[in-house]
């Protein structure tokens, strides 16, 4: 036995594996080594160091990273899936008009394996229950949860190719046990509030919540994605939209002056699955 | 265990079928796990969590031919080992040359673990971060084997699955690696006497 076999031989060795020749052969080694018995040694203690380890502190964002990329995935599939229904929102305008507060939701949950009418490859959810709901002018998000449930909200975000936006920032991380009531905990009253976006773990859908953007006019022409679309048309009649639609889209607006929001939605949704659109309370619900 | 496994199951019968809830769930139990995994790997938080979000999507498109004949999360360290030689040779960034490097932030990321006063946490802060630049220092796939063994715990078996070698092929080289480790660490000898 010479060093460097002996050496070969230290993971065995510790570990009380080496069959018994070889174990003989190795601690006879070791006692007439002082080198290796002394190399040995260490070697016993550096095996042990690991254990010392204390666990890494896991980044809050480490889940919305990884679902954003998720989400990448899934709309990608879908764009590569073709429609077979023509156009998307086709919604005309509307003059500026003093908004109280707008709120679209979008519910979105991938299923490769759905089809849902107009859209292939993809399967209309459920939609969750959360409700967007307006008492004396003041709005309240409220989701009621049947199952334990996680909820991410994140804010803003221009990027909206994949919900929510790819460039949102998160702004907390909730738990709701099941068979409670959760209001959205966030403050929306500034002069130009941010959208809202939540993701809802137990079905994996995606809820982006808009608000008012008074200060933003509503031009009468035009061109972007459905977000923007839906926004446009709860600004232009002061209405909430809640609108669940399972994937954006493009689309172009063109003047919608003298339709009410039910009758310019549904021109807009004209060719989709989304022909269920109610207007209650000051809210329009497109499903 | 056996519950576990087929909670497993379970969830990829169902993430196979397209449900992304159940993805969502197997992210949710084996992220933490993951990143640990990637953070000894690259030693950096950031390097870490892309790792793991790049080794999730490869997950997901290749679930549907998941064979589901071993073990998720060996299935997973296997794919975050891929992802990480991946990026290496993408990046082929430079190594720290220095251990010394290793002291510019050991107060900042020690946390004090209870019953241990500031200047043991301050002096297992810098043995662990010490330890972990000795690891970075090591060759990309022995860096693997040693973190797998001996932080995430795997056997010889499941590395051995998860890496696609031969059981004996893992027990030298992870010999070679634990001799290699006891070298880049001997400079720093008086500091793990007695840890």
């Amino acid at each position: 036995m010479n060093c460097d076999k002996a050496h070969e031989l230290f993971s065995e060795l510790h570990e009380e594996s080496l069959a018994e020749g070889l174990r003989f052969k190795v601690s006879g080694h070791l006692q007439d080594c002082p080198s290796c018995a002394h190399e040995f040694q260490v070697f016993q203690r550096n095996y042990g160091l690991f254990s010392t380890f204390s666990p890494v502190p896991v980044p809050d964002d480490l889940d919305e990273l990884i679902a954003r990329r998720l989400d990448r995935i899934d709309y990608e599939r879908k764009r590569a899936t073709p429609a077979r229904s023509g156009g998307w929102l086709r919604v005309t305008t509307l003059g500026a008009a003093a908004v109280a507060v707008i709120a679209v939701a979008m519910f979105y949950k991938p299923n490769p394996g759905g089809v849902g009418a107009g859209m292939g490859g993809v399967s209309i959810a459920k939609p969750s229950d959360l409700r967007v709901e307006k008492v004396n002018e003041v709005i309240r998000l409220r989701y009621s949860a049947e199952k334990d449930t996680r909820i991410d909200v994140l804010e803003g975000g221009s990027d909206h190719s994949t919900l929510p936006p790819v460039d949102a920032k998160q702004l907390r991380v909730d738990n709701v046990v099941a068979g409670s009531h959760y209001d959205v905990p966030v403050d929306v009253t500034g002069p130009i509030p941010m959208p809202l976006w939540l993701r809802l773990s137990t079905t994996g859908e995606i809820v982006g919540v808009f608000f008012p953007q008074p200060a933003v006019r509503v031009a009468r022409d035009f061109e972007g994605d459905t977000v923007h679309a839906l926004q446009a048309i709860a600004n232009g009649y002061g209405v909430i939209v809640e609108a669940h639609v399972p994937q954006p889209g493009k689309m172009r607006q063109h003047s919608l002056q003298g339709e009410d929001p039910v009758a310019a939605a549904k021109r807009s949704m004209k060719g989709t699955p989304y022909l269920d659109i109610k207007l209650h309370n000051g809210v329009l619900r497109v499903r | 265990m056996e519950n576990r496994l087929q909670t497993d199951l379970a969830l990829i019968e169902r993430a196979q079928r397209g449900d992304r809830d159940a993805v969502n769930q197997l992210v949710t139990k084996y992220q933490a796990r993951a990143y640990q995994f990637a953070y000894r790997l690259t030693g950096n938080p950031d390097d870490a969590s892309d790792l793991v979000a790049e080794a999730f999507v490869r997950v997901y498109t290749a679930l549907p031919r998941f064979r589901r004949d071993s073990q998720f999360s060996t299935w997973l360290f296997r794919i975050v080992t891929n992802c990480f030689l991946d990026a290496k040779k993408k990046t082929d960034r430079k190594p720290t040359d220095q251990l010394e490097d290793a002291w510019v932030d050991v107060d900042a990321k020690t946390t004090i673990v209870e019953q241990e006063s500031p200047v043991e946490a301050s002096e297992r802060g810098e043995r662990e971060e010490i330890l972990q630049r000795g690891i970075e220092k090591l060759p990309e796939y022995q860096r693997a084997m040693i973190v797998m063994f001996h932080i995430e715990n795997l056997s010889y078996e499941d590395i051995a699955a998860a890496l696609d070698l031969p059981i004996g092929t893992v027990k030298s080289r992870l010999n070679r690696a634990r001799l290699a480790l006891r070298e880049i660490l001997e400079p720093y000898e008086e500091l793990f006497i007695g840890a």
